[in-house]
């Protein structure tokens, strides 16, 4: 009866021994920074569907398509020149998160992107002359997008509509829209809102670094066989 | 168990095959015993069900599970430079310093520390993020332990130290994009969090404004 009593007892201690060591997690992964925001910054939103893809154009006419920023951390709002209110001040923080960003190594793998939501009136001067005063560097990985004359009025009110924002036009063509900013990740989907100007600036280029650092492109090496795998486990 | 055959035993003993008595009882014992195991093993295993399952998706990949670095595997002998970089946002006024560039093998464990020192009179709350160049090199460098992403909080002329443990994953060796990198540089910023984080912090962790600048060894 010894046998069987040596193989029960360290069958046992195997089998607690397994119970009782904790699973571990990879500390400061891109999960513990939503889990993060999401318990401390209250206008934090996770979001998780792939994000409306777009091809408008810029200041000089050149097209701009979302898709061809996959690779890159996408930070975009809409706005109008002309709102005499929140834009502005929508404006001047994503300018100042452009500049927090643009400090690090992120300067080369985020976009930030503003979109006019009135084509007809912000014309390539307008965006042209919009970025200084808000702080916003064009020269480095700043955009500002229109749909351009030929295109519909509301293209990009419509652009706007699918990431959940509402518009009503008053009779003197003022627009009432909420203030988001949208992350969108490397691989095109739409991860993140940050919404109004409450929230913490540091809290969203934290997320923009915790995604930066979660999904770094790169070759797979040859994986290990399932046997060495197994071996090294010993 | 006990086996000593003067002992009245033989409960279930044949009634018909006397001289098989010892044997059978023998037998039957250890069938009721082998039975008690896997009753036993079979309860053990259903509460072990669970890390088991982990370990074998651990193992195997099996369902997409990333593979998380305990520790560092064995070493390799290609060397590689790390080397460290310390920087702090506009507005920060934390004096923040990198440790001296090490060489180590692939695989092999390294630790490391910053230093910041909060030169004013006034305590800071800061927040770090990091980045690993080249870029490519980031899903190589592991590490074990570090500062990034956590408030870190420095009282009026508090200096402290940031240990980062880490290691380059041999698996680099089989990227062809990353053939000839000898060189990688982990580098970190500190942002300063701002008044009204400072003060959440401070409500959530129960230090006292009155306490700020009296209690100078007052950690997060």
């Amino acid at each position: 009866m010894k046998f069987p009593t040596r193989l029960f007892a360290a069958a046992s201690v195997a089998i607690v021994a397994t119970v009782l060591v904790p699973a571990t997690a990879p500390a400061h992964s891109l999960k513990d920074v939503q889990q993060d925001l999401f318990d401390k910054e209250q206008y934090f939103q996770v979001k998780n569907e792939p994000a409306a893809d777009f091809t408008l154009q810029d200041a000089d006419g050149e097209p701009f398509r979302l898709k061809d920023l996959r690779g890159k951390v996408v930070v975009l709002h809409f706005i109008y020149a002309g709102c005499p209110d929140v834009c502005p001040l929508h404006a001047d923080r994503i300018g100042e998160i452009q500049e927090m960003v643009n400090i690090t190594p992120m300067k080369d793998r985020v976009q930030f992107i503003t979109v006019t939501t009135d084509p007809k009136r912000d014309t390539p001067e307008v965006l042209r002359d919009y970025a200084e005063p808000h702080g916003l560097d064009p020269t480095t990985n700043w955009v500002f997008l229109t749909s351009g004359p030929d295109r519909p009025g509301d293209t990009t009110r419509k652009l706007a509509e699918k990431f959940g924002h509402k518009f009503i036009v008053t009779d003197d063509e003022l627009q009432i829209h909420s203030v988001v900013t949208h992350v969108i990740d490397q691989n095109g989907q739409w991860v993140a809102n940050f919404h109004g100007l409450g929230f913490e600036p540091t809290n969203l280029v934290v997320f923009i670094n915790g995604l930066t650092n979660a999904n770094v492109p790169h070759k797979e090496p040859e994986p290990p066989s399932l046997w060495s795998r197994i071996r090294s486990m010993f | 168990m006990n086996l000593d055959k003067n002992k009245p035993k033989r409960l279930l003993a044949p009634l018909f095959r006397p001289d098989r008595l010892d044997a059978t009882g023998k037998r039957k014992r250890r069938t009721a015993a082998a039975l008690a195991g896997l009753a036993l093993a079979m309860v053990g295993l259903s509460f072990a069900a669970v890390p088991l399952y982990r370990l074998f998706c651990q193992v195997t990949g099996y369902g997409g599970t990333t593979q998380v670095a305990e520790a560092a595997p064995t070493p390799s002998e290609r060397r590689v430079a790390v080397r460290f970089d310390a920087n702090v946002a506009a507005g920060m006024p934390w004096a923040f310093e990198a440790p001296k560039p090490v060489e180590l093998a692939l695989g092999e464990s390294g630790l490391v520390a910053y230093k910041a020192r909060n030169p004013t009179s006034r305590p800071i709350l800061g927040t770090a993020t990091y980045n690993v160049v080249p870029a490519k090199a980031g899903v190589y460098f592991n590490k074990v332990q570090c500062f990034c992403f956590t408030e870190q909080l420095l009282m009026p002329g508090e200096e402290k130290e940031f240990p980062v443990t880490f290691f380059v994953d041999p698996a680099i060796e089989g990227d062809p994009d990353l053939k000839g990198v000898t060189t990688i540089t982990l580098s970190y910023t500190f942002f300063d969090k701002g008044t009204d984080a400072l003060k959440q912090y401070m409500a959530s962790n129960g230090i006292k404004a009155a306490n700020l600048k009296d209690d100078s060894d007052a950690q997060p």
